[in-house]
């Protein structure tokens, strides 16, 4: 028969049988214990940890920041007035004949006729002319009699001009582009960038959670084999890397959150308050709220994708 | 019958059989030794026995289940009750000796203090309790596969499959392995050691199954003075 060894050590018949047989735990006290983990399995791993967790911060900080002044912005463009406006000048010593047309058509809000006697008092009422001198604007200069329209928004204006050119006593049509107006277009384009961009940005933090899950994985996968090999289901191998990648989305998303705050407060005491742009912090919450469920539901089937296609170890 | 298998073949693709026409029936308390040269099929026999590897054909019962049709959560339950043992250890280098024999019971949920105890218990039946803290690559080749049978047992496997669990050590270190094999054998473990140490398999005269170009060519009781 073989020889035993030379140390002395107990029989494993004996251990085998004095060992009694160990109550499991429940799952509350596994996933406590997953979390518990989570601490040490990041302290090994600093160098990953530090830099996911910077550049979820930095992206956050940016989406944040954009979502922030997105908000503003459109805000800002709500508070702008509406109405958009086209004046008819009408030939000299005509007079205006197509109000029963414009009350027809209907994205005319309103419309006033200003004859050429009413304009002239308007205009010294403004400049507050002396009588005689008003007296000789009104023989030498007779101001032409104008029709201002008012309509819903800039899209109709070009309408309007044409159905307005097409009058014969209608000498031309001057459309009122505000500054209002081009502020309006200039918001909008941003608006919608911006919105593409954050979307991108939002892509990229799934992505980069995902990616972290599966280089702990990857990293992991000689302990990951051998404990698949012990009987480790996926809950066992994936848990961790979830909650590990999660924890260190979290903490990142709370330090964007603030740097982008305190950024963003920098900016509203400047040009963006000049500009009439508030900035308000609600959005980018409820913003954030989203991006963490998107994250989350990104990872997690990226993983389980991930570990199906890899199913068992040799 | 604690593995049984019916039929069983494999074929790696495109068209490379690895086992053909396999029937093998193992009874709980037995010892068996799977032999046969390299590229036999031994391995893929083991593979297909932990669920690794999808029978081509045939049925493969181990502890009741069919692994071919189980799924990878029935295929983690049955694994938790079968020990495993590599020729290459396969330990953890970064963790202890004591967390390296700990893994099982850590996926078996069991309270922590109960797991340190286990596994103290089995690194002393290992003659390894002192060493308990150390790394595995400052332990010698047979003290680091003593360190994987104690893993493999800490859990009390009604099974345990041993690939080559001697081919990295010299003939001193292969006896004290085996004898711990038998130990657990005693203790009522099933042991199947896929081995080519044919001197060791005539040495400890137990049930040997002979595999060749995977297919099963002798089935000995006791194999002394077959060859």
């Amino acid at each position: 028969m073989i020889p035993a060894p030379k140390k002395e050590r107990p029989n494993l018949l004996a251990v085998w049988g004095a060992v009694p047989r160990l109550p499991e735990q429940d799952s509350k006290e596994f996933l406590s214990e997953v979390f518990k983990g989570s601490f040490r399995r990041l302290k090994v791993a600093w160098v990953a940890t530090l830099c996911s967790l910077v550049s979820i911060a930095a992206l956050s900080a940016l989406l944040f920041c954009f979502v922030s002044v997105l908000s503003g912005l459109k805000a800002a463009s709500e508070r702008l007035p509406e109405d958009v406006s086209a004046l008819a000048v009408i030939r000299e010593g005509e007079k205006f004949n197509g109000e029963e047309a414009l009350k027809k058509l209907s994205f005319v809000r309103s419309f006033e006729v200003v004859s050429s006697e009413e304009g002239l008092n308007r205009f010294s009422t403004a400049v507050t002319l002396p009588s005689d001198t008003l007296e000789n604007l009104k023989k030498d200069n007779p101001l032409p009699e104008t029709v201002r329209i008012t309509v819903a928004s800039d899209t109709e204006l070009t309408d309007l001009k044409g159905a307005l050119g097409a009058l014969p006593e209608v000498e031309e049509v001057l459309v009122d582009e505000t500054m209002f107006t081009f502020a309006r277009k200039v918001m909008r384009s941003v608006r919608t960038s911006g919105t593409i961009l954050s979307l991108v940005l939002v892509f990229i933090v799934a992505f980069l959670i995902s990616m972290s899950v599966l280089v702990a994985l990857f990293l992991n996968r000689d302990e990951i084999e051998v404990a698949k090999l012990c009987g480790a289901a996926d809950r066992d191998v994936l848990l961790p890397s979830i909650v590990d990648s999660l924890i260190v989305l979290m903490i990142g998303l709370w330090i964007g959150a603030i740097f982008s705050a305190l950024f963003l407060k920098t900016l509203s005491g400047g040009f963006l308050s000049e500009a009439g742009i508030s900035i308000s912090l609600v959005s980018p919450l409820l913003f954030g709220i989203l991006l963490c469920a998107l994250v989350l539901a990104v990872s997690a089937g990226t993983t389980f994708a991930f570990l199906r296609s890899h199913r068992g170890t040799d | 019958m604690i593995v049984s298998l019916q039929g069983v073949e494999k074929v790696y693709p495109p068209h490379q059989p690895a086992l053909r026409k396999l029937n093998l029936h193992i009874n709980e308390g037995d010892f068996i030794f799977i032999a046969g040269a390299s590229g036999a099929g031994k391995s893929t026999l083991l593979k297909l026995l932990l669920g690794s590897e999808r029978a081509s054909s045939g049925t493969v019962a181990v502890l009741g289940k069919n692994m071919s049709q189980a799924s990878e959560f029935e295929i983690a339950q049955i694994r938790k009750r079968i020990g495993i043992v590599f020729q290459d250890f396969r330990l953890l280098k970064r963790k202890t000796l004591l967390e390296n024999v700990s893994l099982p019971l850590e996926l078996r949920n069991y309270k922590k203090k109960d797991i340190e105890t286990r596994s103290l218990a089995m690194l002393d039946a290992l003659g390894l309790r002192e060493r308990a803290y150390d790394y595995p690559p400052t332990l010698s080749g047979g003290e680091q596969q003593r360190v994987a049978i104690a893993r493999a047992l800490v859990g009390k496997p009604d099974l345990l499959f041993a690939d080559e669990p001697t081919g990295n050590l010299d003939t001193h270190m292969s006896r004290i392995v085996f004898n711990l094999l038998l130990e657990a054998n005693a203790a009522g473990v099933t042991v199947v050691v896929a081995s080519h140490n044919l001197a060791m398999i005539e040495e400890l005269n137990l049930r040997t199954v002979v595999l060749d170009k995977g297919e099963i060519v002798g089935d000995f009781e006791q194999p002394k003075g077959v060859r």
